[in-house]
């Protein structure tokens, strides 16, 4: 290596760890750091590696007042030499070691998340060549006994878990291949081996804690499908993995030993080291930091989500991309360099424009990884050193772009400066307010990936690391950028609980959009950087649905034990609303004051009613006979209309009648007068009556009166009561005001009928799918659309159609099919295209398990159900799906 | 302004309907057809007099979009090939019709839109009710999904009976009796008016502030309220009003009061006790009320009355029997002396609605109005009969 500089003796050195980070073989004392390829993390790497070098602590600052060898040098000969951290060092003979705190991060996570396969890294190589398997098990099994990391396992120890190297069993490579199949299918069986590998969970206990597949696509195309634990690998060692794998392998084939030098350095060696150098001296220094910048930080960004957030984590992801232009790419560069700072500070103060503008948040923190690989030995070590760390720069409309950059490239250096406090501490520091759904600290992140692309060219085969959907999201969204041949590529990972795939292309051609803007126009402010309409219609719908609604209930009796439950429950499907109460027993006063709290409101009514309330006297109950009763229906039936706007849903729930007043009337009697209300506004749309057999029928409850609370303020139901009442309502709301579902696609077989429709078979019809076919066809009747999805030919299923007389649905009643080969979801998206309707308005059956499982991961807003395996079951199941309730009330004539 | 119907099928008879619900209601000044033929016209390009249109109702069914290609034809055979041709024809149509209709949608008024029942002629002759019910649902569907578009439902429970009129459907294209045309139009026209006078159709329906329907139904309870003077005897019961009462209260919630403290009130105060009965039940002894004079005033220290007599006015009773009251002392006032809790804000709104804001923590309701401020208080004032007891002033008051 050629390090030409004149000068000092600490310019040299400098200059030598200029070309060692940049890969540089030639340094000037006077050239411009970020003009050959410097940027943040490098020049983190570089302040590390002079506190290394020459025991000084240069200041951040000293690299962006002038960013040259010269300057940089003249600031380090002015300090004095301080004490520099031990290097790492070899523990010998010891199989035990401790983790260091980025594995004790990944190994909790495993431990809270069980058995889900969520951190387990996907490394897709997509080779092309000779390639021999046993040849890659003997290379695979090779590269494995050169790094400790490879072999260990984890196990809890006294103080916590620590980890243990063993030689271990030999790594089996499975190997599969589907080079036979037709393209299309050869591609999907070829994913979902893929798929499968790097999802099964790894067993960090039993070890080892990687997985291999190879996959023959091809006469000369594999792929090669590795899934290893982000408790012993990170991004830098994918790089290692391909580059060692190649040389190996091409030394076994041509029958010679491998040429690699043994690795001095394991993983197990930095972590040892970690513990001992991170004492709690060190970690005070570098916490303070981090208190000082996250004090009072929101706990989260809120996102205009698509769909409600659910309190249940689920960590289903998808990945989106854009290429932005090279011309886009080479603009934001020389911004970047023209500002003085890096292209990952850019890129951050774009997405953080583009994030404050569509969440309309102006104080949140963004999330980053810093490598941490800046200790000398570490360059080529395999394992976890990845830090998470957090990035927080305030912003408001009213600041100009070039303001915001200068904020967002302070707070990167700063946070890089202080990446050595473990993430596990700085959050164990702040302490944040959080749920078990949440990421500590931040929901977004954004990743610059400026490694070198993992490609590899040895003598037998090509290969090259392919970006692969796991369907992982582990933050509600993660933008990583990485550079390409065609410019700059960002690839979006989101929660699909949360997102729209529609959604993320916006919001990833918006960003394309900000970063245009900003560059061109540095000195505009940020409010005058506007995001596309679709984008900005998207965020106010979700808005508008995050917004806390009341639910008004007037009760003839007391019921504000229902608030809890109901609360809760419309929490738990997504429905924000508060409950509020009417005064008791004022049911007619408000339903014909216009100026009631019930008539007022244009959100969701509820009106609870017992006719029983409405003669309150013990005598009155006494001499309660049908007539009066009868009255006073045609009164509430009255009543309802004056309140009746036509728009907003007025639920009237008739409630269980007490015993005593049973005594006097016959079930049928009462039975009787709510089935006179629920007549009177059958098929209207603003009014909808539950009756008091409905709820008892789909919620039995052994005990509901309550006859001490009763007494005590006419609480006259128990708390196991309230709870199946609350049901009920929150079912119905749903039903009312959220239940958007306008189609069925059904698989036919195990569903419309007993058997295959497959050739010569012959299918049943039996009472149970008569009962189901029935149903479905009330929802035609309630205005669904009904549409039939098969892995046979239509001939097939459309002769089952027509040689069983049995059948109730007919052909007619179809709106679309979609038969024959390819996989269920691409069924569902190709019905959905045909039908122009968005996949949040499909529900799906089936009665396969592993096939509404599959749809449940690639399209969580289409509604899966999986009908029972009996039909004998069916008609029990078929009370209990809350989306068919929409047929209940609104029985439409037009059939 | 008026407001445009576009129909594939002969829609004037709707117009008496929307007649008297928009154009004598003044909410549009008249009614705009489009002919049948020119639909897909009017929703792609705007007309002529397009600034005068205050938005569009479209009406649609989809058996007319068939009703070339099958008015002609021999009646049903299941030929599966006239079937796909009825199917691709409906496809098409439905595509068309939504583009077209969201094309009308963007220019930026409101359009209404109700597809209708494809249960007439051509329906039944070909026996197509099924597919076009299921492509009546596709197209609800998709109309759903556009911005700018009110969905109306076809309103089931107005049409118990056949609503069909196949005849002048074959002849004219005529698909509903008169009837139903009028119910459609009602309802239509309801809620359009709602939308374009921008509030609820409550307004439509002509419920007033003084809310007659209500002032109704509490002339219709016949509430009847009986004072009686307590004395010592009657300590349980003032005892329960005053612990218990949390809501309509003058004095917030007395829960820690002691029998020593009941006495000393009922030895230096008036002390009433509240019965009520309305026409649907006797509630029997509901609340209490305590006073004393000093000088020209009709002091009121205790006022309690139980939930669930309220809401019938009977506060509005009691406060009749205390003027009338006061007016037999020859007090020129009457003062209501209000301690806030946590849960009696409803008396406070009521001691604001008679008496005006506080002076000095106490609502003074001056005699010479008190009367016209009851009045005026009540929903329906007088809708109440009291009756006190003999020592008081022997005395009913309506």
């Amino acid at each position: 290596m050629e390090v030409c500089t004149a000068g000092t003796a600490s310019e040299e050195i400098l200059a030598k760890i200029w070309s060692d980070v940049l890969r540089v073989r030639s340094i000037d004392s006077d050239v411009n750091f970020f003009d050959i390829g410097g940027d943040s993390l490098k020049a983190t790497e570089v302040i590390l590696r002079i506190r290394e070098t020459l025991q000084v602590d240069l200041p951040l600052m000293a690299f962006f007042e002038d960013p040259t060898v010269g300057h940089l040098a003249s600031v380090v000969d002015e300090l004095k030499p301080e004490t520099a951290p031990r290097a790492i060092h070899k523990v010998p003979g010891q199989i035990q070691f401790p983790l260091s705190y980025s594995q004790q991060v990944f190994w909790l996570l495993e431990q809270q998340n069980p058995g889900t396969g969520l951190y387990n890294t996907a490394r897709i190589f997509q080779i092309r060549g000779d390639v021999e398997p046993g040849l890659m098990e003997r290379s695979l099994n090779e590269l494995r006994r050169r790094h400790e990391i490879l072999r260990v396992r984890f196990i809890q120890g006294v103080d916590g878990p620590v980890q243990i190297v063993e030689a271990g069993s030999p790594l089996q490579l499975a190997v599969n291949d589907v080079s036979s199949l037709e393209d299309r299918a050869r591609d999907e069986t070829a994913r979902r081996l893929a798929l499968d590998t790097v999802r099964e969970p790894l067993d960090l206990v039993a070890g080892p804690p990687l997985r291999a597949r190879l996959i023959r696509v091809a006469a000369q195309e594999w792929l090669l499908c590795i899934a290893i634990h982000h408790a012993v690998s990170d991004g830098i060692s994918g790089s290692i993995f391909l580059d060692e794998l190649c040389t190996i392998y091409d030394a076994l084939q041509a029958g010679e030993p491998n040429p690699l030098p043994e690795v001095e350095l394991h993983f197990t060696d930095y972590a040892a080291w970690e513990r001992q150098w991170l004492t709690d001296t060190v970690l005070e220094q570098e916490l303070s930091h981090w208190h000082s910048v996250l004090q009072d930080a929101p706990t989260s960004l809120n996102l205009p989500s698509d769909f409600p957030r659910s309190s249940e984590p689920d960590r289903t992801g998808r990945l989106r991309s854009i290429t932005l232009p090279i011309g886009v790419f080479r603009d934001l560069r020389a911004f970047a360099q023209t500002n003085g700072t890096t292209q990952f500070a850019a890129l951050a103060a774009a997405f953080r424009i583009l994030l404050f503008h569509w969440s309309e948040q102006s104080d949140f923190v963004l999330g980053t990884i810093a490598s941490n690989r800046s200790r000398s030995g570490t360059e080529r070590m395999f394992g976890c050193f990845v830090n998470p760390l957090p990035l927080r720069n305030p912003l408001d409309a009213g600041q100009s772009v070039r303001e915001v950059l200068g904020r967002e490239t302070q707070c990167v250096m700063e946070a890089f400066a202080h990446a050595d406090a473990p993430f596990a501490k700085i959050v164990e520091a702040i302490n944040p307010e959080r749920t078990s759904n949440d990421n500590p600290l931040f929901n977004v992140a954004l990743l610059l990936q400026n490694f070198p692309a993992i490609a590899r060219k040895g003598r037998c085969f090509e290969a090259e690391h392919v970006n692969f959907d796991a369907q992982v999201g582990l933050l509600d969204l993660r933008f990583i950028a990485m550079e390409t041949g065609d410019g700059l590529q960002v690839t979006c990972e989101y929660k699909t609980r949360l997102f729209k795939d529609e959604t993320i292309d916006m919001l990833l051609d918006s960003y394309s959009h900000v970063l245009e803007a900003m560059t061109s126009d540095p000195d505009q402010r940020v409010a005058a950087i506007a995001l596309p309409d679709s984008l900005l219609q998207q965020a106010a719908t979700a808005s508008s649905r995050e917004q806390t609604r009341v639910a008004v209930i007037a009760g003839s009796f007391t019921a504000e034990p229902l608030e809890e439950p109901l609360s809760f429950l419309l929490n738990k499907i997504g429905m924000k609303y508060e409950v509020a109460f009417a005064p008791y027993h004022q049911v007619f006063q408000q339903l014909l004051d216009p100026a009631s709290l019930l008539r007022t409101s244009d959100q969701s009514k509820i009106v609870l009613a017992r006719f029983e309330d409405w003669l309150y006297s013990e005598s009155a109950l006494r001499s309660a006979h049908p007539e009066r009763l009868e009255q006073i229906a045609d009164e509430l039936i009255a009543a309802l209309r004056q309140a009746d706007n036509g728009t907003t849903p007025l639920i009237v729930c008739f409630c269980p009648a007490s015993s005593s007043i049973s005594k006097n009337l016959s079930c049928d009697e009462l039975r009787n007068l709510e089935f006179k209300v629920a007549g009177a506004f059958a098929g209207n749309s603003s009014v909808h009556v539950i009756r008091s057999e409905e709820i008892l029928d789909l919620y039995p409850v052994e005990k509901y009166e309550d006859e001490y609370a009763k007494r005590l303020g006419n609480v006259p139901y128990t708390t196991d009561f309230f709870s199946a009442l609350a049901t009920m309502l929150a079912r119905r709301m749903w039903n009312l005001l959220e239940n958007r579902y306008a189609a069925i696609a059904i698989d036919c077989d195990g569903v419309l009928w007993s058997g295959s429709c497959d050739a010569g078979q012959q299918v049943l019809v039996n009472e149970s799918h008569i009962a189901l076919q029935r149903a479905l066809l009330r929802q035609r009747d309630a205005g669904v659309l009904l549409c039939l999805c098969s892995k046979y030919n239509g001939q097939k299923v459309w002769a089952a159609f027509e040689s069983n007389r049995s059948m109730r649905l007919q052909r007619d009643d179809i709106i679309a099919t979609v038969m024959g080969s390819g996989t269920t979801p691409q069924k569902l998206a190709s019905l959905a295209d045909e039908l122009g309707l968005e996949l949040d308005r499909f529900m799906f059956l089936h009665a396969d398990p592993a096939e509404t499982s599959v749809v449940e991961a690639t399209y969580p807003e289409v509604l899966s159900l999986q009908v029972p395996a009996d039909a004998d079951e069916f008609p029990t199941w078929l009370k209990h799906v809350w989306a068919f309730d929409r047929a209940a009330g609104r029985r439409d004539p037009r059939t | 302004m008026i407001l445009q119907i576009a129909s594939t099928f002969t829609a004037a008879p709707i117009s008496p309907s929307l007649e008297r619900t928009l154009v004598e209601t003044g909410v549009v000044d008249g009614l705009g057809f489009t002919a049948y033929a020119r639909v897909s016209e009017y929703m792609l390009t705007p007309p002529a007099d397009w600034g005068q249109i205050a938005g569009t109702l479209v009406l649609v069914r989809v058996e007319d979009w068939v009703r070339d290609l099958l008015k002609s034809a021999p009646r049903a055979t299941g030929a599966s090939a006239a079937r796909e041709e009825v199917r691709r024809t409906l496809r098409v149509s439905v595509d068309d019709f939504v583009n077209q209709l969201s094309s009308l949608a963007e220019r930026g008024k409101q359009v209404w839109f109700v597809a209708c029942p494809s249960t007439g002629w051509i329906s039944e002759r070909h026996k197509i009710g099924a597919l076009c019910r299921t492509y009546t649902n596709l197209l609800t569907a998709r109309v759903e999904e556009l911005s700018g578009v009110t969905t109306l439902p076809w309103p089931p429970a107005w049409f118990a009976e056949d609503w069909n009129d196949r005849g002048a459907d074959r002849l004219g294209q005529l698909p509903f009796t008169q009837e139903t045309f009028d119910r459609l139009g009602a309802f239509a026209g309801g809620q359009i008016a709602g939308t374009l006078r921008g509030g609820a159709s409550d307004l439509a329906c002509g419920v007033s502030e003084n809310s007659p329907a209500l002032a109704t139904y509490l002339e219709s309870l016949r509430v009847h309220v009986q004072l009686t003077t307590a004395d010592r005897s009657h300590r349980s019961q003032v005892d329960r009003f005053l612990r218990t009462a949390a809501a309509f209260t003058l004095m917030g919630e007395k829960r820690d009061i002691s029998e020593a403290e009941i006495d000393a009130l009922l030895e230096s105060e008036s002390c009433l006790l509240v019965n009520v009965s309305d026409r649907l039940s006797d509630h029997g002894p509901s609340g209490l009320v305590t006073f004393r004079q000093e000088g020209n005033s009709l002091v009121v220290r205790g006022m309690a009355l139980s939930c669930a007599v309220l809401g019938k006015q009977v506060e509005h009773a009691v406060l009749a029997a205390l003027i009338e009251i006061a007016a037999g002392r020859a007090c020129r006032q009457l003062e209501f002396q209000y301690r806030p809790s946590e849960r009696n804000q409803p008396m406070l709104g009521f001691l604001m609605a008679v008496a005006g804001n506080a002076t000095d923590e106490k609502y003074v309701l001056p005699l010479d109005v008190a009367e016209a401020r009851l009045n005026a208080a009540a929903v329906s004032a007088g809708a109440w009969t009291v009756e006190m007891a003999r020592d008081l002033e022997n005395s009913s008051v309506h």
